[in-house]
């Protein structure tokens, strides 16, 4: 009877697990079925939540029972994913629970002290916040605001961004935060700030359904945002002329369903994009009405470098020659043609231009078609393919076919990017070109047309972006160069005028640099594991552990950056605290907490405003030299406004805060709910909130967020902003939809447009500013080579990214047993007639060497990246692997963010 | 026991073969059906999370399968408790 019994029980649960399942996707049921679904969740407390991996942003329910995460499932009424998880949204409550999940603070002792050369034993969190105050002290006095830095991440809450910005920015007058999507969305940021005069998409999800053609460039989105894949399979196997092109440099899971496949040479998107520019101005594809309208062109310098330090003071003998390329360069034939200067091929060219890297002009339509004139067929398809084997006639006739669809004004296009186009070393200009050939066809910021990029990490845009936690930036795409920027910054802040620095802070390679060069001293890094993402890792592992520098680690698990620190700190992950995240189309969402955390872990808020208690105001608003420029003394116009300088950073930036005198904790609105930051420092106001609406002050005015209870609504399934009165927008810049275009059909309100001098493809004629007042811009940008190519000692190029199953550097994932065995060891995807040139089988393990290290790994000749010769690939979950230490650290010099897809590396068996 | 509800989309002209595979993998069933669309549910039922997300990537990567999506996950003792997905 008793098996009986369970046999109906799991039955009926099967039933049940089916008929949501059908029910969430509109896949008909019976009501026998849908009884059998309640039935199945009698007792399951349901609240919503957000996924914690992809910039997809997923909506979840997660099921709660006793205190515990007993089910999740899709949240079918999420307009992100209408119900749909991939493998990784199996584990969004697993990852809370892996073995190894730090409980409790550890530090580095030897009897009984601290000691950089100790092993790490567990200690109290007063010891350990101690032990960093007093670090942390030490590196002030010493090197002022530009000695400390915080390594901060797009997987921060927005409350938590919020707070790392203020405290450093307004508390510690530094602006030496930047975080991991440095590494991933920098390119994208300058290429919108450039074209737009304001960040993030003007398209959204639904687009993915309107349009009628998808163009990836650079982006597996099969295995990089799986649901929204998905999404255009579903629209690809629903709307017959549906067409999809994907353009890599190797083949992908992407390319299962496209139409058509385009192999490039790594950087020569730079030429292709050019060759169908070309097309648009000689068919007269282009729309001259929209470009009068709303559209200028443009241009900028070239020979600025590759983002590597001008000196090969700290380089490995190996990389010199590399290194060397940051000053001057050879020029190859196809950069002396693709830059208008063919006498100087082969010549020398000196890298002048690397202090105004970002400098550009107004240029006549003219003048842009001499720009892209060289970017023939004939040039480009040779230059560009990137499979040796394949045809050359056939590569051509895959650029012309994409080029049919870019010209057709019948076609409904939304382009594709993410890292194929941002990693790069000149990403910002290969983000502009795709803009160009978008708004030459009036193709953008309508249903269905538009460039949209694509952001990796849950909430890159919502909390690093838009918040501004970078080294350059302030809250709302305020600029920390911009002396009103600053100036509303502080009153918003309602602190002094001249608190906040002037001068700009070092961006996340700068801050590895400095570990290494001496000028930083003290990094405490939050949801990021930058010492195994970040590239060229092998000197910053080294400088880790360099006596005068004083590392902190913040995380849930004990990650390789956590191997190398002095302290870490145990933090509590997304359902053990409030938090909202911003996605890739610009969707605000939040969740309650839902669950205690593990063991003594706290929230990074509850870290961060821990420090802040430690500090008084009169030790950082005092008069301070940083470098060759002074900060003012602001505690006489401090005491005017109510601060004692005897009060704490936490009294005067916090708990000080209008807003935290307005949410008390508990909160009346949340009656049962636990707030583990108000916990942990026995607060009587609730953080998460009040930190959430002083910042939603900032957006105001285009950026407009709603308040944060509205996001916590359960029926309230994200906002797109700018969200004014209630009513989220979709298109961006496009009057039908978007409430802050003022002028015609299209504004491109962008409030950084600079007004710019004009000149032609040379440079500067005029010097006159010209404003550009609603437009946006049309680069031409020129073909340029990689920093390294394979030459006949490392004779492949190597290229790196992210799989499927695994999240990022493998914190979280790799701890999870199961998503552990489907990938288990990161391989190096290799071309087979290239394994079996050099004597490698598949499986065999393989010294793979850079000019920057080597690592081991195991080889896969098949699978489902497929390598044409040349050309290699490796995932970077993989601590025991670690294939950062081979990546060159050469960035695209405008954003700072660095090229992880082109190092020369030479592979042997082991 | 865990169990997983999951939307599969069959290539085109291939929903009865994926149907017939899917249902030939050990610990899932197949339930509703709609070849109109290519989609089908099939539940997994496993011992561990582990074996679950096996069966998963097996499913997603089948030659007649397009694409896999996970709906619903939950978990229940022998007593019909729910149980965390640890």
């Amino acid at each position: 009877m008793q098996k009986s019994a369970n046999i109906s029980r799991r039955n009926l649960v099967k039933s049940g697990v089916a008929a949501s399942t059908a029910l969430a996707v509109g896949i008909p049921i019976t009501p026998i079925a849908a009884n059998a679904a309640t039935e199945a969740d009698k007792g399951i407390k349901w609240v919503k939540g957000v996924c914690r991996f992809c910039g997809t942003g997923c909506g979840l329910m997660v099921g709660t029972m006793d205190g515990q995460v007993v089910a999740t499932k899709g949240d079918p009424d999420a307009p992100v994913n209408r119900g749909l998880n991939c493998i990784k949204g199996y584990f969004n409550a697993k990852i809370l629970y892996g073995k190894d999940r730090l409980t409790q603070p550890l530090m580095r002792k030897k009897n009984g002290v601290f000691d950089k050369n100790g092993k790490f034993e567990p200690v109290s969190w007063d010891e350990a916040m101690n032990e960093i105050e007093k670090q942390f002290r030490r590196v002030y006095k010493a090197k002022g605001p530009t000695g400390v830095s915080f390594v901060g991440s797009g997987q921060y809450t927005i409350p938590e961004a919020y707070t790392v910005s203020k405290m450093l920015k307004a508390g510690f007058r530094s602006h030496n935060i930047d975080p991991n999507a440095r590494l991933c969305m920098a390119s994208a940021v300058v290429g919108f700030y450039q074209t737009f005069g304001v960040d993030e998409p003007s398209n959204v999800y639904d687009d993915i359904e309107n349009c009628n053609t998808m163009v990836l460039w650079g982006n597996n989105m099969a295995e990089a945002h799986p649901v929204l894949w998905s999404r255009v399979t579903n629209t690809k196997l629903t709307k017959k002329e549906t067409r999809i092109f994907n353009l890599t440099t190797h083949s992908n899971l992407s390319s299962g369903i496209a139409d058509c496949e385009i192999i490039f040479k790594p950087n020569t998107d730079l030429a292709i994009l050019n060759y169908l520019a070309r097309e648009i101005v000689k068919r007269k594809a282009y729309d001259q009405k929209f470009i009068d309208d709303h559209c200028i062109f443009a241009t900028g310098v070239v020979d600025i470098g590759y983002g590597m330090r001008p000196t090969d003071k700290f380089a490995f003998e190996a990389e010199k020659d590399t290194q060397a390329k940051q000053n001057k360069i050879v020029l190859t034939k196809a950069e002396a043609i693709g830059q208008h200067r063919p006498e100087m091929e082969g010549k020398e060219v000196e890298q002048k231009n690397q202090g105004n890297n970002g400098a550009h002009w107004h240029i006549t339509f003219e003048e842009y078609c001499k720009g892209v004139e060289p970017y023939t067929l004939d040039f480009v398809a040779p230059l560009a393919k990137g499979d040796p084997d394949e045809p050359l006639d056939q590569f051509k006739k895959k650029l012309q076919l994409l080029a049919d669809f870019y010209c057709d004004a019948k076609k409904d296009i939304i382009s594709f990017w993410c890292m194929g186009f941002n990693q790069h070393v000149r990403g910002v200009w290969v983000n502009e070109q795709l803009y160009a050939l978008h708004l030459l066809t009036a193709k953008q910021a309508r249903p269905g047309n538009g460039a949209f990029s694509l952001t990796g990490q849950p909430s890159a845009c919502g909390s690093a972006r838009e918040v501004g936690a970078f080294s350059h930036r302030l809250p709302a795409d305020m600029l920390v160069g911009n002396p009103k920027h600053r100036a509303k910054t502080e009153q918003l802040w309602n602190v002094p005028a001249g608190t906040i620095n002037p001068k700009l802070g070092k961006p996340l390679m700068g801050l590895m640099r400095g570990l290494e060069d001496g000028s930083v001293n003290f990094m405490w890094t939050q949801v990021v594991n930058v010492f195994q993402s970040a590239p060229n890792s092998n000197h910053w592992l080294k400088a880790a552990r360099k006596p005068e520098n004083f590392i902190v680690v913040a995380d849930a698990y004990p990650t390789l950056s956590a191997k190398v620190a002095d302290v870490i700190l145990p933090a509590a992950m997304i359902f053990e605290k409030w938090g909202l995240y911003g996605n890739a189309e610009r969707r605000t969402q939040g969740w309650t907490q839902m669950v205690e955390p593990v063991g003594q872990s706290r929230t990074d808020i509850a870290m961060m405003l821990d420090l802040c208690k430690r500090f008084k105001l009169k030790e950082t608003w005092c008069e301070q030299k940083v470098g060759d420029i002074t900060l003012p003394n602001v505690l006489e116009a401090g005491k005017a406004m109510g601060y004692d300088p005897e009060m704490t950073l936490y009294d005067a930036l916090f708990a000080g805060m209008k807003t935290a005198k307005e949410t008390p904790w508990p909160d009346p609105k949340y009656p049962g709910k636990s707030c583990s930051t108000a916990d942990a420092l026995k607060l009587k106001w609730f953080p998460e909130k009040a930190l959430f609406n002083e910042y939603r002050q900032f957006t105001l005015g285009g950026h407009d967020l709603a308040d944060f209870d509205t996001y916590m609504d359960p029926s309230i399934h994200g906002l797109t902003w700018p969200v004014v009165n209630g009513k989220p927008t979709k298109w961006r810049f496009n009057a039908k939809y978007d409430p802050f275009v003022k002028n015609g059909d299209f504004e491109f309100y962008g409030p950084l447009m600079k007004a710019i001098p004009s000149g032609n493809l040379k440079g500067v004629t005029d010097k006159t500013p010209k404003p550009l007042p609603g437009r946006a811009k049309i680069f031409f940008r020129p073909f340029a080579e990689p920093v390294e190519k394979p030459d006949a000692k490392y004779d492949l190029m190597l290229c790196t990214g992210r799989i499927l199953e695994h999240w990022h550097t493998g914190s979280m994932t790799r701890r999870v047993p199961e998503l552990h065995r489907a990938a288990p060891h990161a391989v190096l995807y290799m071309n087979p007639k290239d394994a079996e040139d050099r004597g490698i089988k598949r499986n065999d393990l393989v010294e793979i060497t850079s000019r920057r290290g080597s690592i081991k790994s195991r080889v896969e000749t098949q699978g489902r990246m497929k390598m044409h010769r040349g050309y290699c690939w490796m995932a970077f979950f993989d601590e025991s692997v670690q294939v950062n230490k081979l990546c060159v650290d050469a960035t695209d010099p405008i954003s700072a963010e660095p090229d992880y897809k082109k190092s020369a590396v030479f592979v042997k068996k082991a | 026991m865990f169990y997983s509800g999951i939307v599969v989309t069959s290539k085109p002209d291939r929903f009865d073969q994926a149907v017939s595979a899917v249902s030939e993998l050990p610990g899932v069933e197949i339930h509703q059906k709609d070849e109109a669309s290519l989609r089908f549910v099939a539940v997994i039922e496993a011992e561990t999370i582990n074996a679950e997300s096996d069966l998963f990537s097996k499913i997603r990567f089948l030659p007649d399968v397009t694409d896999a999506a996970l709906v619903v996950h939950r978990g229940e003792d022998e007593n019909g408790k729910p149980i965390a997905l640890k």
